[in-house]
């Protein structure tokens, strides 16, 4: 045996150890940094659209603030949301979009803001459903595929067509396409020359009126269900 | 009848974006990050809502200050010698807005305001980056301008 050669032991062994720790140590700074990266990116992109609608939440009459109110709350809400997204690169999974995860963020972070200040709290599908949103957390669960199964009748798309008739006009259309045609958003924005985001929300708030048409003559989901 | 859970959802966005739910958008959120297919529709209304607040951010335009600019010479690649560096980072703790109207004079007049002594190049490629950021402050580069800001304070904090 090569007596020049230190037989293996445990102080041998810990150099190796310590080089390695030092690697992990070295790898982990790495892929923190460039998690760091992508979120900021990711905050950058989504600024404009966020900033956007956290004014335009803030400034409606439910919170009747003035504009230079909301627009200081929002650029503290969202330079908070920049701090958490830092504190929080660790926990970052660049499996998923970083989008949802910065816009859950920012809206915690305004509605600390708000009057209320709430503590935030992490999302529950049952909070949804406490709000009386009938048959939400099936909905978020995807166990109904087919949400017309929980909230209306099928004897009684006729009458439903009836009421979506008498929709206003930008409603009506996107409904009658969407709802009764079976058209996809995209198909109903190329015929109607609208963006598909613009068919998407007139959708939603055309069925939000249907719906309350439907409670009001007694045959939509409230009424149904005996909830007022 | 063709409606699916995603219009459900939207609908409760829609709802809690009108009426100003705060925590409702964020629970709605925090599931979108776990479901790619709510997450789409997500994307579709804000965009879509964002058709219709155009101009929001851009109600009030937004004025350039001397951070801004100084913020895009350190990210040029320009080499610069100590004491130009020592200039652009005097200018990155400046953000008063600056005038609509740069010319080389105004450059010198910050210059003066600051206490600022040479450093030509740095106030050349400042008013050839000013200049630049100016002519194309289009809504994007706004919210991108917007967001760089947020970043730096948060940072100084």
């Amino acid at each position: 045996m090569d007596r020049t050669e230190p037989p293996e032991s445990g102080k041998n062994s810990g150099k190796v150890s310590t080089a390695v720790l030092q690697e992990t140590s070295a790898a982990t700074a790495v892929e923190l940094a460039r998690r760091r990266q992508v979120l900021e990116t990711a905050f950058t992109e989504s600024y404009r659209a966020l900033y956007s609608m956290l004014m335009a939440t803030l400034r409606n009459k439910a919170f009747n603030l003035p504009v230079a109110t909301c627009r200081d709350r929002v650029e503290d809400a969202l330079q908070e949301t920049f701090l958490r997204l830092l504190n929080k690169v660790a926990e970052y999974d660049d499996s998923r979009p970083a989008g949802p995860w910065i816009r859950q963020i920012a809206y915690y972070a305004l509605m600390e803001q708000s009057s209320s200040r709430q503590p935030r709290r992490e999302a529950r599908a049952g909070d949804l459903h406490a709000k009386g949103l009938t048959g939400l957390e099936e909905l978020v669960s995807g166990s109904v595929e087919d949400a017309s199964v929980a909230f209306f009748d099928q004897e009684q798309v006729e009458q439903i067509r009836q009421a979506a008739m008498q929709l206003p006009d930008d409603f009506r259309d996107v409904i009658l396409l969407t709802v009764f045609d079976g058209l996809t958003p995209a198909e109903v924005a190329d015929r109607l020359n609208l963006t598909p985001g613009t068919v998407y929300v007139r959708k939603c708030r055309g069925l939000s009126l249907l719906k309350k048409t439907l409670n009001g003559i007694g045959i939509g989901p409230e009424a149904r269900d005996g909830s007022p | 009848m063709n409606i699916d859970r995603l219009d459900q959802l939207g609908m409760c966005f829609i709802e809690a974006h009108e009426s100003g739910d705060l925590e409702t958008m964020a629970q709605l959120w925090g599931m979108a990050a776990a479901d790619s297919a709510l997450n789409n529709r997500l994307m579709h209304l804000e965009s879509g809502l964002m058709l219709e607040l155009d101009g929001a951010i851009g109600a009030e335009p937004i004025r350039l200050t001397a951070a801004d600019i100084a913020e895009k010479l350190r990210l040029s690649e320009t080499r610069y010698n100590v004491e130009e560096r020592a200039v652009v980072d005097r200018l990155a703790q400046c953000e008063e807005t600056l005038p609509e109207t740069l010319t080389m004079r105004v450059v010198r007049g910050l210059w003066e305001q600051l206490g600022l002594n040479g450093a030509e190049k740095v106030a050349r490629d400042f008013l050839e980056q000013a200049s630049a950021l100016m002519l194309r402050l289009g809504a994007d580069q706004q919210g991108a301008l917007m967001a760089a800001r947020a970043v730096r304070r948060a940072r100084k904090d």
